[in-house]
This record gives C-alpha cells, structure tokens and sequence, in this order.
C-alpha cells in the first residue's frame, strides 16, 4: 500500500518533470504576448491573433483595465492591453505606459485626429484600432424624411406632436456632458482651444456657450419646450422612451447600433449630424478612438520588442484591422480598411469627420463632472439663476483643477 | 496524574468521537494547507513580514485547536483575526495613505519617476529601418526617411556607428511596414533577430549633431530624436531641452516650473509617492477647491443623520405603540407587513424610489399628475432623502421599540395612572426614559450608521443636485462620505486617495467622538434610572 504510493507519487514527479521539459520546448520558439481587452472585444481580437505567426499571443478579457494595472503582480501582467484614448494622460502620468513609435508612413493611414487622439506630452501611447462618435438617431415616422440642418427646424417639424401629446419629449439624450458635447460645440463652447494642428491646449471654453443673452435665451426656450429630458434618471433610464416611439430624436452612438437595427424592423430610422443652433457655428460630437497600448510590464517580461512588432507591423495594418472590425462590428480606424459591416454602425460615421478627440488629459474627471452639472443646472426649470453662472462657475472649477 | 479533581471541575470535556475527531483534523489541516499556501504565495512575491505573520498564524491555529486549554480563546480567535484583517488593517493603511500624495500621477517610486520622465524625447523625423550586415559583417541600418508632419519621403540612407550617410540607390519598400529591402551586398536581419540586437543593448545610436540622434525604436523603425528634460541629481531638478526653463522639485512628489510655450507654472505630468506631512488636512481647510464646501456638507451630514434617527425613531415608537395595545386584531399580520421595508435589500428599495421619484415618467409624479422635481430641486432633494431613510429605517426602530415596550413592567404604569396621569405624562415620564434606556445605544449606533450612508445618498442622489454658485464637487445632498468619494475620484486629477484618507480619517475622528460622548451620557441614563 504505502509502497504502491510511493510509486504512484514518483508517477506522478516524472510526468510533471517530463511536461515541463516539453512546454517550453514547444513554445520558446515563438515569444509569448498577454493582452487584456475588454468583454466585447474578446472575439475580435482572438481571431486576429491566432493569424498572428511570430508570437504566441494570449487574450485575456479584463474590465477596468487602467485601474488594475496598478494592483497587479508582474507575472500576471499584460504586455499590450486595449482601452479608450481618453486613458492616455492618465497612463502616461502613472507610468503605466511604454510609447509606441509608429513608422511615418503607417500613421498616415490614420485620420489625423485617431493619432492625436493618442498623443500625450509629445509622445504616442497607442496604435488606434477603431474609432465612434454620437449621432442623432431620427424617427422618421414622427420628425419626417429629412435631416434638421437647424435646431429651430428640429422643433418646428414635431413640436404639434409634442403638443397633442403623440410624444412626450423631442430628444432623448443621455444625462451628461459627453452627450450634450453637440449642444456645447453648437452655442459656440468646448471643452479646451484647440491649435491649428487640432493639439489641445489648456485654456478652457466652456464658459463661451452662453457668452450671451441670445445664447442664455436659447437656453431658456429649451427648458421651456421640453427639448430634452430631465435628467434626473441614469443613462439607462433613458433608452425607453424612443424605442416606445415617444420621442422622436434619440443621441447615442455606435454601441447602440444592434438595438436600433432591431427598432429599424418597426420603425423607419434614419442617422443624422447635428443640426447647426447658433449661426456660424458647427454642433459636433466628440470621437472616441479605442486601441493597444503597450503596457511598461512588456519590459519586465523583456518583452518589448516583441510587443513592438506586433503593433506596428500587424495591429496597425488595414488588413489586420478589416478582421478585427468585421467580428467586432466596429469602424476600424485604418483609412484603408473600410467600414463596419453593421449598416448602423457604418451610418454613425455621418458625424465623424467633423469630430473632435475627446481630450486625453488626466485631469478628465472633473472636466465630465463640471460640464455635466452645469448642464444639469442649466437645464432645471425651476432654477433662478442664470445658466451663465453655472457655465461661469464650470469654466473657473476647470481652471483650478488644471492647475 | 493528580489532577483528577480538577478535571471534575472542567466545564468543556466533551467525549470525542472518532468521526468528530476526524473532522476536526481535516478541517484543522485544509485551514493550515491554505495558510500555508497563502504564505507561501505572499513569500514569493516579496512580501515578506505578512507571509511570516501568516506562518506564525499558522503555529498559532494548530496550538490552539489541539491544546485542552485556552477554551475561550478557541471561539474568539477567528473573529479576532478577521477583525484584525478587515478593521484593523485598512485603518492602519488609511492612516499612513492620508500622509502621502498617493494620488493619479504618484503611483511610481523617484527612481522609477526620473527613468521615465528622462525617456521623454522630442522626436523630429521618422524613419522605418531594415538592419542588415554589410560586407564586411558589420550591423549597418538600413533606413527611409520621412517628415514626421507631411509623412513626405525624404529619400533613402544608410547608417553605421559613426554616421547616416545618403544611400547611393532609392531602397524598394516592404509593402506593410515600409521597412527598406535589403539591396545587393547587404544581408537582411530577421525581426527576430533585429529584436535580439535591440534587447541585448547592442543597438547603437548614431550622432546627427545639435543634440539629436538616431535611435532605434524597434525592430522596423527609429527616429531622430532629442532627450526632453536633463536631469541634475545634485540639484534634483530637470531641465527642458527646448527652452532651458529648470523645473525644481515642489517637495509634494512633483517637479515644477515655468512651461516652454504658456510661460505659466505646470508640472511634468509624471511625479512619484512620497510622504508630504499634513498637506493632505491643510488642503482640507485652507484650499477653497475643498473648504469652501466643507461646512455646509458638514453640517448637512449632522442634519442628515439626526433627522434620520429621530424620524425613524419617533416612526417606530409610534407604530410599535399602536401595536402594543391588545385590542386591534391581526396584530401579527400589520407586524410582519411592517418589515417589509427592513428585509428588502435597501440597494434594491433605493433604487426603486430612485425611480418612482423621477420628475419626469416617475410613478408620482405620473399618477398624481404632479409636476414636483423631487430629486432635482437641492431642497426637496434633501426632503426626499431623509423621507426615503425614514421608509428604510422605521422597521428597526418598530422592532427594537416593540421589544423595548414589552419589557416595560406594566405594574409601573399602573402605578402612575393611579397617581393621576393622564397617558401622555404616562407615556413621557415613565415609558419614555425606560425606552430610551434600553435603545439609547442602538441610537447612537443608528447615528454613527446615517453619518456614514454612502450607499443612500449615492444610490438616490449621487449627492446631486448640483449647486451653482459652488466652486466645489459637492452637490446639494452629499454627506462627508459621499463628498470623500467624489473628491477621491471625479474632483481633480484621476484618482486621489491621499486627500480622500485625510478626510475620511476627520469623518472617523468625528464619529469616535460623537460615539464616546453619547455613550457616557447613556451609561449616566442608566444610572439614573
């Protein structure tokens, strides 16, 4: 008995000892790369890898990616991970992030705004992998065939409706500053002054969307029509009501794409810009871009290179890209690599070009904190005071905060 | 042995079975294997004093558990050891945090701090590279310049150790990275091999004069490039390479001075961890970002919390009193109806009053054809605040009064209806300070609870509305804790946990002391009585 133990536990040392011989056998050949994404782009980013020849590379699906990283043990660390542009000044400062240098000729294959999108401090962080803006879904069985071009349009087309009671509110919006970016951009504001080159800069122009009576009287006509929702409720709240055919204009962008395709089966959809609300100027969303960033753990796992090549001579690539937006469903960000094979999806492209990158600095959080309560201020009411101290006051937190 | 009679006298000599004895063991091994195997696995990644405590842990268990003696301590150590882990421990760590920046932008050590900052270039053409051995054997690169603005092709060239020298021939380009292929007489490294070159450190870089150099970046590219900032160790300042502005360190972890382009006073965006004393509870009061909001979320979050107390109080004593008289019927039934409120999980009842408070498709408002903005309006969000936790709390006050109420000798009442009370000096004078003695502490413990409601406040208001004349993150409702977490999280630059330790340090020191001084005045109502 004791005996046959033993055996059974030399058995079992051999066998380790001999798969432990063969594992490495196997694979030094080929370096190994760890990369987190995120939950939805897990299949995209194995189907392009596995075609990926001079490294073993291994998915891993990680939420909050950016936060982990300053918990996580070097061996279970990434050498790439995937996440949002506006993560850049916030990786950089943290150190977390090694830059990626991309040869002069591959960045010219992406819109110039997807590269500054993942520049910080002179340095590029990330290669872009697929880019999204917000857009105004329109119902066209309540506002009709054609695109506002103006905010007075918008209103004139269904303001009966909303009169007699056919629909409760004319947009449907989500209740922050990101959402509202289009009515900020529209009254002239933004959140930074932007260089000649689209570089931001770090003098703030919130304050500059009511910079006048008129603009504070727009405001005030919008809180006495019920242009938007109140906006008490979460972002979720609000998917409700357009899809029951209630409101007739709906912001959201490209991650809604699957639902509209589903509402588009009963109801007749349509993707529009931005209608212009001041003369003069342009009512445009911000861009989002998601893509790689070569995480500083590459380096301890000397791993660098090897995570170097993989970006620049396949992520970056329309080729590449094309497949990886193709299970995705996403717009790729490679000028050559075509657009997303959801109908939708490709349809929210109509307020890209016009988009600016939503800025990057680390600083973010109290700049979508600000903006949105000034908005949220402006937009009760019941409030007496004046919408322009609430952006006044947003524009002053702003610079402190920066500072 | 001659401890016979003493064993007479032990109170715990259960007889043991084999089985019993068996499952002890068991257990007693699988706790000391995961122990172990936790130690184990702290040791390896260098943390070295928990892995020993741990061990020790270990020692400790297995001493007790199979010792006849130090009974008592065998039912109070795993509740000694988990307070010691999650109650003990974080204070510790909080206390330490609250003297340090750690914050978005001070997660690295100095050393780390500086490498990276001094890996910061300035890059001005780009170049996609083949290396390659030439003739003689020697690692040449391969090169194709580029504008890094234009992305204008600047021609081909050939580099060694000592120059870059125009390539007498235009390279053919390879089609997806643009990295030259190798003319006649050169032989073409693989990227692997390239990678190896770079990794080993024998890359060099090649001198274009003016502070600039070539350097390889990775396998198929490199740049021309000048290092951004000098570092002077003796100084411990940096200096930019474009402007010469010197930044100094501030002493908060940071280096500081005057930007190249605005001229104004900005930060290298990295900076690392260090201790900075009581900055952290200065700023809580002298910097406006954070004191301007301070008393009137102060003196809201004492509000708050006695109003909830008090409401949910006077509440439950009143319901528990209307149940305590024996001649309305189905008693049991309203009593059990009445916990409902307790036994949902208030995440899920916050939620749903989140909604049907909704000024705009909310249950009320819709039903009664009111046009109220309950939760935006910053007065009535806070009514709508303290009514919810009044619908949240008032069960546990019903219940603990309806115990209290029958624990109250009846005889005494009697006694002061025959003196001649009516039933409300019966009720003040007799029931009252008898209720109050038996629930005085649970007060108090509702008090410390409300003073630290996160999760109400965030999951109705989110602390909002916001206000408008505020330079601050505080909206209309948010208490200490809830102000704590946004400016740990969404009040300046990413994440600040120094600040955030600071003030939730004051928030302990607050309760502690409210907690002590009401307990003192509740042991003198028990003297009194």
């Amino acid at each position: 008995m004791r005996l046959q133990g033993k055996m059974l536990a030399a058995g079992v040392a051999c066998a380790m000892a001999a798969a432990a011989l063969l594992v490495p056998s196997a694979t030094a050949a080929k370096p190994r790369l760890v990369i987190w994404v995120d939950a939805t782009k897990v299949d995209a980013m194995e189907a392009i890898a596995k075609d990926y020849k001079a490294a073993n590379v291994e998915v891993v699906s990680m939420e909050d990616a950016r936060n982990v990283l300053q918990t996580v043990q070097a061996a279970d660390a990434p050498d790439i991970f995937e996440g949002a542009h506006d993560w850049t000044g916030e990786l950089v400062s943290n150190g977390s992030v090694k830059a990626i240098s991309l040869p002069a000729p591959v960045v010219a294959q992406f819109p110039s705004k997807d590269i500054a999108a993942f520049k910080y401090d002179g340095k590029l962080l990330g290669v872009p992998m697929l880019h999204e803006s917000i857009a105004l879904v329109m119902n066209q069985d309540i506002a009709g065939k054609k695109c506002p071009t103006t905010l007075e349009n918008l209103v004139d087309g269904v303001s009966a409706k909303l009169d007699n009671g056919k629909i409760n509110t004319i947009i449907q919006v989500g209740p922050d500053a990101y959402h509202f970016f289009p009515m900020l951009s529209g009254l002239g504001g933004a959140f930074f002054k932007q260089k000649a080159n689209g570089e931001y800069t770090t003098k703030t122009l919130v304050d500059k969307a009511v910079d006048s009576a008129k603009k504070v009287n727009i405001l005030r006509g919008w809180q006495a029509t019920g242009l938007f929702q109140h906006y008490a409720g979460s972002y979720d709240a609000t998917t409700g009501p357009f899809a029951k055919g209630k409101a007739a204009y709906y912001i959201t962008g490209p991650w809604n794409s699957n639902a509209i395709r589903d509402l588009s089966a009963k109801k007749d959809i349509k993707l529009c810009k931005f209608p212009t609300i001041v003369a003069g100027e342009k009512s445009i969303p911000f861009s989002g871009v998601r893509g790689l960033y070569i995480s500083k753990f590459a380096v301890n796992h000397d791993r660098l290179q090897a995570a170097k090549d993989f970006l620049i001579s396949y992520i970056a690539s329309s080729a590449t890209q094309k497949k990886y937006c193709k299970v995705n469903g996403c717009n790729p960000s490679n000028k050559n690599a075509g657009v997303s094979p959801n109908p939708f999806t490709a349809q929210f492209l109509v307020t890209y070009p016009d988009a600016v990158p939503m800025p990057n600095i680390p600083e973010m959080a109290a700049i979508w904190g600000n903006v949105g309560d000034a908005w949220s201020a402006s937009l009760r009411e019941e409030d007496p005071s004046s919408p322009k101290t609430a952006f006044e006051n947003a524009a002053q937190n702003i610079k402190d905060a920066i500072n | 042995m001659s401890d016979k009679p003493e064993k007479e006298v032990k109170f715990y000599n259960p007889k043991k079975s084999a089985g019993a004895l068996l499952i002890k063991y068991s257990l007693l091994g699988m706790v000391s294997a995961l122990l172990g195997f936790a130690a184990f696995l702290m040791f390896n990644v260098g943390l070295v004093v928990p892995a020993v405590i741990t061990a020790l842990l270990i020692l400790a268990v297995n001493f007790l558990y199979l010792t006849e003696k130090l009974i008592p301590m065998k039912y109070l150590l795993p509740g000694l050891v988990t307070m010691l882990i999650f109650g003990v421990l974080p204070i510790i760590y909080s206390v330490y945090i609250a003297f340090t920046n750690y914050s978005t932008g001070h997660y690295l050590n100095k050393e780390d701090a500086i490498s990276e900052i001094q890996e910061t270039y300035t890059d001005f053409d780009s170049f996609t590279m083949q290396m390659a051995t030439d003739s003689n054997g020697e690692l040449v690169y391969l090169l194709e310049r580029y504008d890094s603005e234009t992305f204008e092709d600047l021609g081909s060239f050939i580099g060694t150790k000592d120059s870059l020298t125009e390539a007498p021939k235009q390279f053919k380009l390879d089609s997806v990275t643009y990295a030259p292929i190798p003319p006649a007489g050169y032989t073409g490294l693989s990227k692997k091999d390239a990678s190896g070159i770079i990794d080993k450190g024998d890359a060099y870089s090649i001198d274009l004069g003016g502070g600039r150099q070539y350097v390889v970046d990775s396998s198929v590219s490199g740049f021309e490039r000048a290092s951004k900032w000098f570092y002077d160790s003796k100084k411990d300042t940096f200096t930019n390479t474009e402007c010469g502005n010197v930044y100094k360190n501030n002493g908060y972890g940071s280096w500081t001075g005057k930007d190249c382009e605005t001229g104004k006073n900005a930060a290298i965006p990295t900076g690392y961890l260090t201790n900075v004393g009581m900055k952290n509870f200065l700023d809580i009061f002298q910097n406006p970002r954070y004191s301007e909001a301070m008393p009137r979320v102060f003196v809201w979050t004492v509000v708050y919390a006695f109003s909830s107390v008090f409401l949910t109080f006077a509440v439950g004593v009143g319901v528990a009193l209307l149940f305590n008289t024996p001649v309305m019927r189905f008693r049991k039934v309203y009593r059990s109806l009445l916990i409902i409120p307790y036994a949902i999980p208030g995440f899920l009842s916050i939620l749903i009053w989140r909604g049907l408070l909704n000024s705009e498709w909310g249950t009320i408002n819709t039903v009664t054809g009111l046009d109220i903005s309950w939760l935006t309006d910053p007065n009535l969000a806070k009514m709508s605040i303290l009514m919810v936790n009044t619908w949240l709390g008032f069960p546990y006050m019903f219940l603990v009064a309806t115990g209290a109420l029958q624990a109250i000798p009846s005889e005494l009442k009697e006694a002061a209806s025959v003196d001649g009370a009516n039933r409300f000096q019966v009720f003040r004078n007799v029931t009252l300070p008898l209720l109050m003695v038996a629930t005085g502490p649970l007060l108090v413990g509702s008090f410390s609870f409300n003073f630290n409601n996160f999760n109400q406040i965030y999951l109705l208001t989110e602390g909002g509305p916001s206000l408008q004349n505020s330079n601050s993150a505080a909206g209309a409702t948010d208490i200490l804790i809830s102000y704590t977490y946004k400016l740990a999280f969404a009040s300046g630059r990413g994440n600040n946990y120094g600040l955030s330790a600071a003030v939730s340090i004051i928030i302990f020191m607050i309760i502690g002391g409210i907690s002590f001084w009401s307990f003192k005045r509740s042991k003198a109502l028990e003297n009194m009585s």
